[in-house]
């Protein structure tokens, strides 16, 4: 073929793509639009979860009665003291983001102050550093002076001679978990949103185009409908097929992705890897899991039946598929503590892969379950009544 | 028995009414055609009988059920078979496209193994009966969507142009079929625009134009009122120019 005709076909292809005012926006605004819209929505939210993280630390600290460390420790800005006899319970129980553990009089000289993070979380383990600078900060505290100190400087240094006259001070660190366990929860909580959200859309897209317009192109609806199964018997059969391959699709992911870490164990970068979620937080998840499929399924299903080809229904796929990948990924930058959590339990898809973050970390409370699951099933219902509908009208069963 | 009565149906966005005032009756064991033009309203009508299609106003009646009351039962009772591409699920094979239409229909599965061996034979499509339907030509695809159609045993026939695009010995078996089908008491309502076939088929002919029934009678009727054969019966009551009428518009004496 020689060029002038290559270029003629491309010219003509690029024209009829042209005039295709659905294709142009889906290919091209679109994706200009998606991502400034994500980064504004979570730019303000970042920035409150940043400042939040600056101001509030929670360390949990185990004297229950006056301690000049204690003391020392309110002075600071950022920090909010919990004073508990049990503080790496509170730790784990999320109520502090550090624990610090000082040891009595009773223990003699060169005590260890131990300073417990929670190695799953990346505000803990940044807790626990900072806890840590302030301690030797306190414990080395220049003890000579200059006149012009300030009151509360004056009270420092009076709180380390107490604490410091004679004793001599190691400080230890500790993580809650061994290191591969918390490494694992960490890379868990970040990866699996992610995988989640693109594994479950992309595995009921490859069979959803076909069951609407597929129909439609290949001339099989008509014969369909003329049959004594109503709509509502059809459309349910259709999405049971979806929803069931959406969920092969996602076993077949994870089946793929555990054959990929078996390979090469350093997959994930954080040497050896544990699945550390068990129990309850699993069954949600798979719950979860289950009730995503349901809404990628009934969703596709509704662009299918409305699509007039099955290369239109793929087209209309695109923004679903980028806007699930979008919403995994956006939430490794939210911190299940931040102010923002809540607002971000009502947002379509970013909720959904928020609550698979917080199962991953066991952090789930039982009202972020429960909106989101409520939220899940809100939306399947609202793009089952869109395939009804859809598939009501005549003008849409006829649009081919 | 099938029975409409003052069926009107306007599409949105149209200006006139894709079929209008439509009445007629087919009794049992009779072949009716409706004949017309492309755009005339035949499917449209095909199309609100099988309940696809709710009507703006009118009603239809398929032995003894209303079809915007009773739809369920209305498929329960009809056959229909769409010309021009035949719809059948290509990675599937005969048997299967047949067997999942009788699945729809609750035909047991004993009662469906002898149903398809016996429309198989009738429509001599043995030998490709397991065999994936992507893979045939046209005239297997549309003995396939027959059978697959007629599954259930219904006792009225719908069928949209069930000869076109088929070779000679294709239409041939069709159209033994559809006479076999006849001849067995059921009802059958067909469209088309093939002079030939209606002469071979019908026996009523339903002439409808611009959504309108122009005249419903026998053959010998029309002829006899009309003019010499139905063609020219045809031509006379839509008002298309003959085949050696053409327009003066178009004439190629005007391109001189």
């Amino acid at each position: 073929m020689n060029k002038p005709a290559v270029l003629r076909i491309a010219f003509k292809e690029l024209k009829d793509i042209s005039r295709d005012r659905r294709s142009l926006f889906i290919s091209l605004v679109f994706p200009l639009i998606l991502f400034p819209l994500i980064f504004g929505a979570f730019e303000s939210s970042l920035l409150s979860s940043k400042k939040e993280g600056e101001k509030n630390i929670r360390i949990a600290l185990n004297f229950t009665e006056k301690n000049p460390l204690a003391d020392f420790l309110l002075l600071q800005e950022k920090i909010t003291l919990i004073q508990t006899s049990t503080p790496v319970y509170s730790l784990s129980k999320k109520e502090a983001d550090t624990a610090v553990v000082i040891p009595s009089a009773a223990d003699g000289k060169n005590s260890i102050i131990e300073i417990t993070a929670d190695n799953s979380r990346q505000k803990s383990v940044s807790a626990a550093a900072f806890a840590e600078e302030l301690i030797a900060a306190y414990l080395n505290m220049d003890k000579s002076g200059t006149k012009n100190i300030t009151p509360a400087e004056q009270t420092q240094r009076d709180l380390t001679e107490s604490i410091n006259s004679e004793t001599a001070f190691l400080i230890k660190r500790n993580t809650l978990f061994p290191p591969e366990v918390g490494n694992s929860m960490l890379t868990l909580s970040l990866i699996l949103p992610l995988l989640l959200m693109t594994f479950t859309s992309v595995s009921t897209t490859a069979v959803a185009a076909d069951l609407g317009a597929g129909e439609k192109e290949r001339q099989t609806l008509e014969p369909l409908l003329a049959n004594p199964a109503s709509r509502i018997q059809i459309l349910a059969g259709k999405f049971l097929a979806v929803t069931l391959m959406g969920i092969a699709g996602v076993i077949s992911f994870t089946a793929g992705f555990i054959i990929a870490y078996r390979i090469n164990p350093d997959f994930f970068g954080t040497g050896e890897f544990v699945f550390t979620i068990t129990g309850l937080p699993l069954a949600l998840l798979c719950i979860q899991a289950l009730l995503l499929s349901m809404i990628f399924g009934s969703a596709e299903l509704a662009l299918s039946i409305f699509a007039r080809s099955v290369k239109e229904a793929q087209i209309m796929f695109i923004p679903l598929l980028m806007a699930s990948m979008a919403c995994g990924y956006s939430v490794t930058m939210i911190s299940p503590q931040s102010s923002a959590a809540a607002l971000f339990r009502h947002i379509p898809l970013v909720n959904i892969a928020f609550l698979v973050k917080e199962l991953a970390l066991d952090t789930a409370s039982d009202a972020a379950i429960i909106i989101t699951f409520i939220w899940s099933i809100i939306y399947i219902a609202i793009f089952l009544a869109a395939s009804i509908a859809y598939f009501s009208s005549e003008k849409v069963i006829l649009r081919s | 028995m099938l029975s409409l009565t003052s069926l009107s149906k306007k599409f949105p966005g149209q200006i006139k009414p894709a079929v209008e005032n439509i009445t007629f009756k087919v009794k049992q064991g009779e072949a009716a055609v409706l004949l017309g033009e492309n755009g005339a309203g035949k499917t449209t009508l095909l199309r609100i009988i099988s309940t696809m299609l709710k009507p703006d106003s009118g009603t239809c009646n398929i032995m003894g059920y209303d079809s915007q009351k009773e739809s369920g039962k209305v498929r329960e009772n009809i056959g229909m078979l769409l010309g021009g591409e035949t719809g059948l699920y290509d990675r599937l094979t005969a048997r299967e496209n047949i067997e999942y239409f009788a699945d729809l229909h609750g035909i047991p599965r004993s009662m469906q193994k002898k149903n398809i061996a016996e429309l198989a034979f009738l429509l001599g499509m043995e030998d490709y009966l397991d065999k994936r339907c992507g893979t045939f030509s046209r005239g297997m695809k549309q003995k396939t969507s027959f059978a697959r159609s007629l599954i259930h045993n219904p006792p009225v026939i719908l069928l949209d142009e069930p000869t076109t695009g088929l070779d000679v010995s294709s239409s041939k078996t069709v159209r033994d079929f559809i006479r076999s089908c006849r001849d067995d008491g059921r009802t059958i309502l067909f469209s088309s625009h093939n002079i030939d076939e209606v002469k071979k088929l019908a026996d009523r002919i339903i002439i409808i134009h611009s959504g309108i029934i122009q005249e419903n009678s026998t053959l010998e009727e029309l002829i006899r009122k009309f003019g010499k054969d139905l063609e020219s019966a045809f031509l006379k009551i839509t008002g298309a120019p003959a085949e050696n009428g053409l327009s003066e518009n178009i004439s190629p004496r005007n391109n001189k």
